[in-house]
């Protein structure tokens, strides 16, 4: 069942140069596509190529130009959906501290329930859940700008999850991120979505979209290719021709294939990798 | 250097002051620091030591913290001081040249002196054992009357909350500001007070720019999170007027009264 269904969709930034006359400029040129409830879509694309404009049109904070979102049914063009929509489809950005808005870490999280109006004793659990969910419980009474950016992205997911939303859409959460605080950040996502959560993965890390059911490859504010992480990896010129790259487990596969090392098509993480290895030294 | 201005922080804790109603905690501050300008002979001044070293204990804060947030005002103490010393008119102790020194200016200096520091100690309890939200939302509270006159109080309330939130990340933008130009050669040490003055041009344009991209991200992310004003909004933490509270106002309202029948009578 589709939960997010994108039709035909153009976005366009609009500015006004020094005689004052307006100027567009497309940021998003006639996407359609769906993402099914419950699974983990990846959006990658080079910097420029749309995918954080398309991130923002699916809450309702860009409205389309033309075309239509529709996020379970609901038009996001209409303005008395704006707050569903938002309540449905949480956010996490990509810089860890321009998203936290208070100055304790339990505050912060309880910012969105509060702003939907739930009674108090229900914040508290959702609020106590949520960090538990990310694994910062110990931290709620501390200031957000003594931690980790690793930590902070995690109170930002926190804050979104505490909405109890149905969908989350990260966009581009791992980039300002060291290696543990990126691999932190894709682990809750990944344990979001087994728990049933439909996840929006902005990235422009190979190794991220491979975890995903379906990835999408934008390229001027268009989707160039679709299709599973497999598929996708499997065309490695033309994601090339995209400036884009092919997870370093694939590459190495292709290489040794290459090489003459019989290995099975279609491997994707360092675990497959291992165990065809080994397959193929035992025989 | 420049992260270790520690203004308005919160010190975490679940004392008793910790636990008062931050309406009561504000409304008292304010008239304490009126009451320390009622005072003007030291037995006042005992009691109102008294007071504020009973709410310091209560509080378990460190004495550390608290003098942390006085070593950046010592200056300015020590600058009133020497002035009300040389300045105040009476009869003379020790004179040199043009200076002199009188009872009277000793007797100034001492008040003016241990006025600024209870004044200091005093409001930095308030930040020290209030958490920023309880602070904004008691200041919301206390201002929802003018609403009617037109005062939008959860607005300023909730710029108050973001203001405090967001001063150290914009330290550390700063902090990292001046090693970027630093490390282009920007001098900041040396020469006159107009030429450091200028210096400071390189500094706040990129601060500038800085603070309004985080306004920007921040804006978008409130939305997300359906921020839509005053409109509807609950709070995880609601105010309570509990008995603790009452006890409190008692024993502060019992120290006004000690403060005020001490001047009119004495």
């Amino acid at each position: 069942m589709e939960f997010i269904r994108v039709e035909d969709l153009i976005f366009e930034y609009v500015k006004t140069d020094e005689g004052g006359a307006p100027v567009a400029t497309r940021a998003i040129d006639g996407v359609s596509f769906n993402v099914e409830r419950g699974s983990f879509t990846a959006i990658i694309g080079q910097n420029g190529s749309g995918k954080s404009t398309l991130a923002k049109n699916l809450n309702g904070l860009l409205l389309p130009t033309e075309g239509k979102v529709l996020i379970d049914g609901l038009d996001t063009s209409v303005p008395e959906n704006t707050w569903k929509v938002r309540q449905k489809v949480a956010m996490v950005f990509q810089n860890p501290d321009n998203q936290i808005v208070s100055a304790i870490v339990e505050d912060d999280v309880a910012f969105g329930p509060e702003n939907l109006g739930i009674d108090p004793a229900e914040i508290r659990q959702r609020v106590d859940r949520a960090l538990e969910g990310v694994e910062m419980g110990d931290y709620k009474d501390k200031a957000p700008h003594l931690l980790s950016g690793g930590q902070k992205q995690r109170i930002a997911i926190a804050g979104a999850v505490a909405m109890e939303p149905e969908c989350i859409v990260f966009d581009e959460p791992t980039a300002m991120l060291d290696p543990k605080g990126r691999r932190e950040v894709l682990a809750i996502a990944r344990d979001l979505n087994a728990k049933g959560m439909t996840v929006v993965f902005i990235t422009h890390f190979m190794e991220e979209a491979a975890c995903a059911d379906h990835v999408l490859v934008m390229d001027g504010g268009q989707i160039r290719m679709e299709g599973t992480p497999r598929e996708i990896f499997a065309r490695e010129e033309e994601l090339e021709a995209l400036c884009l790259g092919v997870p370093a487990v694939v590459q190495l596969a292709s290489k040794l294939k290459q090489r003459g090392v019989d290995l099975p098509d279609g491997i994707l993480t360092d675990d497959e990798l291992v165990r065809a290895l080994t397959e193929a030294k035992a025989e | 250097m420049i992260r270790d201005i520690t203004l308005g922080q919160y010190y975490p804790g679940n004392s008793v002051i910790h636990k008062l109603d931050p309406r009561v905690k504000i409304l008292a501050t304010l008239l304490y620091i009126v009451a320390l300008f009622v005072v003007n002979d030291f037995p006042g001044f005992i009691v109102a030591v008294v007071l504020l070293e009973a709410v310091i204990i209560l509080s378990k804060v460190p004495r550390r913290y608290i003098w942390r947030g006085l070593k950046p005002v010592l200056i300015i103490i020590a600058f009133t001081l020497t002035v009300n010393i040389f300045m105040v008119g009476g009869d003379i102790i020790w004179q040199f040249g043009i200076l002199h020194i009188t009872r009277q200016g000793l007797r100034t200096a001492a008040f003016v002196g241990i006025r600024l520091v209870l004044l200091i100690i005093g409001s930095s309890m308030l930040t020290l054992t209030t958490r920023p939200i309880g602070l904004t939302d008691g200041i919301e509270a206390l201002l929802s009357p003018f609403k009617k006159v037109g005062l939008p109080a959860h607005e300023l309330a909730m710029m108050m909350t973001i203001a405090l939130r967001f001063i150290p990340t914009l330290l550390e933008e700063t902090d990292k500001i001046i090693k970027a130009q630093q490390a282009r050669g920007a001098d900041f040490e040396s020469g006159n007070i107009l030429r450091r003055a200028k210096a400071l041009v390189p500094i706040l344009v990129p601060l500038f720019i800085s603070a309004f991209r985080i306004a920007q991200d921040l804006a978008m992310a409130m939305e997300a999170r359906c921020y839509g004003g005053v409109v509807k909004r609950t709070r995880m933490n609601a105010m309570k007027f509990a008995r603790r509270d009452l006890i409190a106002t008692v024993i502060f309202c019992a120290f006004l009264a000690v403060i005020v029948l001490q001047r009119v009578l004495l």
